[in-house]
């Protein structure tokens, strides 16, 4: 499906989940925040989520800041 | 039987600083930049009463920095003088033969008329004990009705719960000044003789009601001479402090009053002069130099026009301890202490001016006059 | 002596927090971080970017056992953002404690006081252990007190300027009137500025540039820890006093009498 990943297109070949996107991103999950269309997604929730066409997903992680 | 002080108005700490005979340490403290509680109790040592001069150059600068040339004038107006208290030190205590009296409200717009004549707008009611004569509902009354003719009605009463504060701030009253009397608490029980104000500790935290309850100001004070001076001084900053930090929205002023022989004979343990007094009003204005310092008509004249200035930014004027007593018929017999300063308001204007200072009349004005709201917590 | 630093309900031993960003590398920060002693860091979020998977901080600072990691709120503009990255951050830290900061203009970076204080109440209902980076406002300050944030953090002059204590007679106002910790956090540029602060009664200060921008970062971060501790010596000992000058000139108290 498409997707937008951190503002840019992304064509996801995966099961559609939140989870399977971290995993074809390679993404450390431990160390990943998300949000779907602006609403945070808790961790818990991640294997069950699933995306929907032209979804809009924010993938963060802690870097150097003040 | 006394409890434990509070931590934020236990003394102990600095109390022996105020015995020190250090006299560079007592000059150090009094040039500080940054005076902490510390340097106020070298202040305060009978030792630093070599260095009046120099603390009172210091107080002179810093009053004129915070308060310009300006003293804030008000007046007290005695609502009653019914009292059952046990106050060994009070003219006015339930067993002391005074004629008693309670202002109508007919006599109080009497008052009121006399009072606006006069060009005052700041005002403390006052009653004695809590009476049935002179109680909440009837000091909610006269309230609304000061209201009506000036801008800041303040009350100096008995301590009340904070629903009663509340109701009071919602007539429209501005401020409260109540006095421990004594911090020391073994003094505080001697002297209270019988009755509600024997209960130090309700008595203490009746300004934290006052202002949660939304009055703006507080005025706080030891009465001079009941007990050692250093030591009530040191609470009276403490308690100031306290409430400070804790209601960073209100008003804290201090006055000092100072025991007087009186109709009821009460001499002083610790008698106060005029130079100690000097002394704990520079002290306190180097301290606290933002605080407005108090100077009633208890004071002879010629302390009240050197004292304008120097620490001291606010006095009463032509009061009358009487009840009543503005307008032609009071009746001298009822006075809770002598007024020793008797100049009336032009008089007074006159001393202030010629001195260089301005007296300012009018500083709130009844616009402002909601309760005020502390956030919850 | 028992001198722990409570914040919420979070103990801290050491008195300097960290910034982490602005560092040559990750290993150059971890060093300063070690050297620092601080139990407390800021981390900030970004985008997950693969082909930079180093930037990732989470991993290397997970390893230092003793020092837990605070989201920033950098990059906010406004409250609902900053609401919105505080709970991203929690999800990673797992912790509460958060710094919001909101600094509308990229230039000075300074931090917006209405924003903050409307972000603040909404986290502080989502339970979160508020450190509000703030201007030394003393009525600021204990608006943001009242409403439940966990500390204040007053600047000391705006983020990477170095000026120091500019602020300092408005955070002497803020610490004498404070009823929870104050953290001088942004413009110190050396160890003696610590000091200073702490000397002036704060109970913490945070750096970043002034370390990360050291010519040798861990030198810096072992210095500061040093010249937090003096300071902080310094307080818990009390300092003799400065003096103002008095200035002589006629008497004012001939007119007390010996009577009474």
């Amino acid at each position: 499906m498409n997707l937008i990943v951190n503002g840019e297109k992304h064509e996801h070949t995966g099961s559609g989940t939140i989870d399977a996107l971290l995993e074809e991103l390679e993404a450390n999950q431990a160390h990943t925040a998300l949000m779907v269309n602006g609403d945070v997604v808790p961790s818990e929730s991640w294997k069950n989520t699933a995306l929907n066409e032209n979804d809009e997903v924010e993938m963060l992680v802690f870097v150097g800041g003040g | 039987m006394t409890e434990e002080l509070p931590e934020w108005l236990d003394p102990t700490r600095w109390l022996p600083m105020a015995g020190s005979d250090n006299r560079a340490a007592i000059r150090s403290a009094i040039l500080s930049e940054d005076p902490t509680e510390r340097e106020l109790a070298l202040m305060l040592s009978p030792a630093a009463g070599e260095f009046l001069e120099l603390m009172a150059q210091r107080a002179r600068a810093i009053t004129k920095r915070h308060f310009g040339q300006t003293i804030q004038l008000y007046t007290p107006l005695y609502l009653s003088n019914f009292c059952n208290g046990g106050c060994l030190y009070c003219g006015i205590a339930g067993d002391r033969r005074a004629k008693r009296a309670v202002l109508d409200e007919a006599q109080l717009r009497h008052e009121m008329e006399a009072i606006k004549d006069m060009k005052l707008e700041e005002l403390v009611l006052l009653t004695g004990e809590r009476m049935p004569e002179a109680d909440v509902p009837y000091l909610k009354e006269c309230i609304t009705i000061a209201a009506e003719y000036i801008h800041n009605v303040n009350i100096e009463v008995f301590p009340m719960s904070g629903g009663e504060y509340r109701e009071l701030a919602e007539a429209g009253c501005t401020g409260v000044t109540l006095y421990q009397e004594t911090y020391d608490q073994h003094i505080y029980e001697k002297m209270h003789r019988w009755g509600d104000k024997r209960d130090y500790f309700s008595r203490l935290d009746a300004p934290d009601r006052a202002l949660k309850g939304g009055l703006r100001t507080i005025g706080i004070g030891a009465l001079l001479g009941l007990a050692d001076p250093t030591y009530d001084i040191l609470c009276v900053y403490r308690h100031a402090k306290y409430l400070l930090k804790n209601y960073w929205q209100a008003g804290v002023s201090i006055s000092f009053p100072r025991i007087k022989p009186q109709m009821g004979g009460f001499q002083a343990d610790f008698p106060v002069d005029e130079k100690m007094l000097a002394q704990y009003i520079f002290a306190l204005r180097i301290c606290l130099p933002e605080i407005p310092l108090v100077l009633s008509t208890r004071e002879p004249r010629h302390v009240r026009d050197g004292m304008a200035g120097l620490g001291i930014s606010k006095m009463s004027v032509a009061s009358k301890t009487t009840v009543g007593g503005y307008s032609d018929d009071s009746d001298e017999s009822t006075e809770q202490f002598e007024i020793s300063d008797e100049r009336n308001i032009p008089e007074f204007c006159d001393m202030l001016r010629a001195r260089g200072f301005e007296p300012v009349f009018k500083n709130w004005d009844s616009t402002y006059r909601e309760p005020a709201n502390y956030a919850a917590g | 002596m028992n001198d722990i630093l409570k914040v919420g309900d979070q103990e801290f031993n050491s008195r300097l927090f960290l910034g982490t960003g602005k560092f040559s590398s990750t290993n150059a920060m971890i060093e300063a971080v070690k050297a620092s002693g601080t139990e407390l860091v800021t981390v900030a979020l970004r985008r997950f970017n693969r082909d930079q998977a180093e930037d990732d901080l989470y991993g290397p600072l997970a390893e230092l056992s003793n020092v837990k990691l605070m989201p920033n709120t950098s990059g906010a503009m406004n409250a609902k953002e900053a609401v919105r990255a505080a709970m991203l951050g929690r999800e990673l830290s797992k912790s509460p404690i958060v710094k919001l900061e909101i600094h509308p203009n990229p230039h000075h970076l300074l931090p917006d006081p209405i924003e903050t204080h409307e972000a603040a109440v909404e986290l502080v209902k989502q339970g979160f252990l508020v450190l509000p980076y703030i201007p030394a406002d003393p009525v600021l300050a204990k608006r943001l007190e009242d409403i439940g944030c966990a500390a204040v953090m007053p600047l000391g002059a705006a983020i990477g300027t170095g000026k120091g204590l500019s602020t300092a007679e408005m955070i002497k106002i803020i610490v004498r009137d404070a009823n929870v910790p104050v953290v001088v956090d942004a413009g110190l540029r050396a160890p003696s500025e610590a000091a200073c602060a702490m000397e002036m009664g704060c109970d913490a200060v945070l750096v970043n540039s002034a370390i990360a921008a050291a010519e040798d970062p861990a030198a810096m971060g072992a210095a500061f820890k040093t010249g937090v501790e003096a300071g902080r010596m310094a307080f818990n000992g009390g300092l003799m006093s400065t003096s103002e000058v008095a200035v002589a000139s006629s008497p004012l108290t001939s007119f007390l009498s010996n009577n009474d």
